[in-house]
């Protein structure tokens, strides 16, 4: 009885698409059926085969639609992923302007390098941008109000925080007091808040939007542009922490591994959501 | 039905190509037949993987659901792809067969 509690619970595991076409017939076997250790493990390692092999999934239960605003939301994912740890990154960088002139002077190429950085964070934001835009245009303004009003709220927060970073022993204006770590703290927490809030609530408006085929397609271009953009800044950002590894600091490693999953993620999404643009199965026969 | 074609699925998708050639059957129908006339035991993780290959190239197909369980049959491109691995297992057994006979 417990095995078969078990079994079903690991039918759940299977895709959405896999469990509306075969759940029911799955589930009556099961009940049917005497269940095995075997058994679990024969379900849990149909799961992950099922999860990693989506273009399995009956055809016509997703719509080429579904696929590419499946996709669309996994690289919006992963440019938050990505965006998150490049912040991170910034922030961790030990950057005293007159120590970064005479490096950028004495070595060019570190110069060259972060401009490339730069063009390459302000791309990834101009084709999210755009690829948010296309996609929520169908959907009116009133989305978009709701992030309108948590930005300012966020930046307040921001500038408060700047001041007292900006106050801090060595500056010469005043030294921290606990306050200001708590303050700092807390507006660690509410950024992580809002970039999470944001992303999810993002990810709903562009899984729910009433956008046209046609239009995913269009918004798939941006969204090469963002991933692009992506791939050649964590290579910049790669080149620098060789270049000047007292600069990026100790932390960039696990930073650098977090872009690359992000990129990773961004560029699998892409090709998925390609494959699916152009109606071409792979596997298909 | 090259081997590669369908992975660690190439046997139990011939064995549910071999029971469907005697008429459409649903899932534990299926599992029943395989059982009594190959002896093994199929599970429905491996069932519905291969089913679902299987579906995606076109050699089985599903009928009308008949209280909440769905009827499979072979269709003219899975009898073909059947009788295809069939030849060729029957070449291998008949080589096999040779060797060892005058080994």
């Amino acid at each position: 009885m417990i095995g078969r509690h078990w079994a079903l619970a690991l039918v759940r595991l299977y895709p959405r698409a896999w469990r509306r076409r075969y759940g029911e017939e799955m589930a009556a076997i099961l009940r049917a059926q005497h269940v095995m250790a075997w058994t679990l493990a024969d379900l849990a390692l149909g799961a992950v085969d099922a999860q990693l092999h989506s273009n399995l999934e009956p055809e016509g239960v997703l719509s080429v639609g579904q696929r590419v605003r499946a996709s669309e939301v996994a690289i919006f994912v992963a440019a938050v992923v990505f965006g998150a740890a490049w912040l991170a990154i910034l922030h961790a960088a030990r950057d005293p302007l007159s120590v970064w002139e005479a490096a950028a002077a004495a070595h060019p190429a570190m110069a060259s390098t972060f401009t490339v950085i730069q063009i390459a964070g302000l791309v990834a934001v101009l084709a999210a941008t755009a690829r948010l835009a296309v996609l929520l245009r169908s959907q009116g303004a009133a989305p978009l109000g709701n992030v309108a009003l948590m930005v300012p709220a966020w930046l307040a927060l921001t500038v408060v925080v700047w001041a007292i970073a900006a106050s801090r022993p060595g500056t010469g204006i005043r030294p921290l007091r606990p306050v200001d770590t708590i303050l700092e703290f807390v507006w660690l927490l509410a950024s992580a808040a809002a970039a999470v809030g944001c992303a999810l609530w993002l990810a709903q408006a562009v899984r729910r939007s009433e956008a046209g085929e046609g239009r995913l397609r269009l918004a798939l271009w941006p969204a090469a542009g963002a991933t692009t953009a992506m791939a050649v800044a964590l290579v910049a950002v790669a080149l620098l922490t060789v270049q000047a590894p007292t600069v990026v600091g100790s932390s960039v490693v696990v930073l650098l591994a977090m872009m690359t999953v992000g990129v990773v993620l961004a560029g699998s999404a892409l090709r998925r959501g390609w494959v699916a643009a152009r109606g071409s199965r792979p596997l298909q026969r | 039905m090259r081997s590669d074609d369908l992975g660690r699925f190439t046997n139990p998708a011939l064995l549910i190509l071999a029971s469907l050639a005697e008429g459409p059957k649903h899932g534990y129908a299926m599992m029943a037949d395989i059982r009594a006339f190959s002896g093994t035991a199929l599970e429905p993780g491996t069932l519905y993987g291969a089913l679902a290959r299987l579906q995606q190239r076109g050699w089985v197909e599903p009928l009308p659901a008949e209280d909440r369980r769905r009827p499979y049959r072979l269709t003219s491109v899975g009898a073909a792809a059947l009788r295809e691995q069939l030849a060729t297992m029957r070449q291998i057994v008949g080589v096999a067969t040779g060797r060892v006979g005058t080994a």
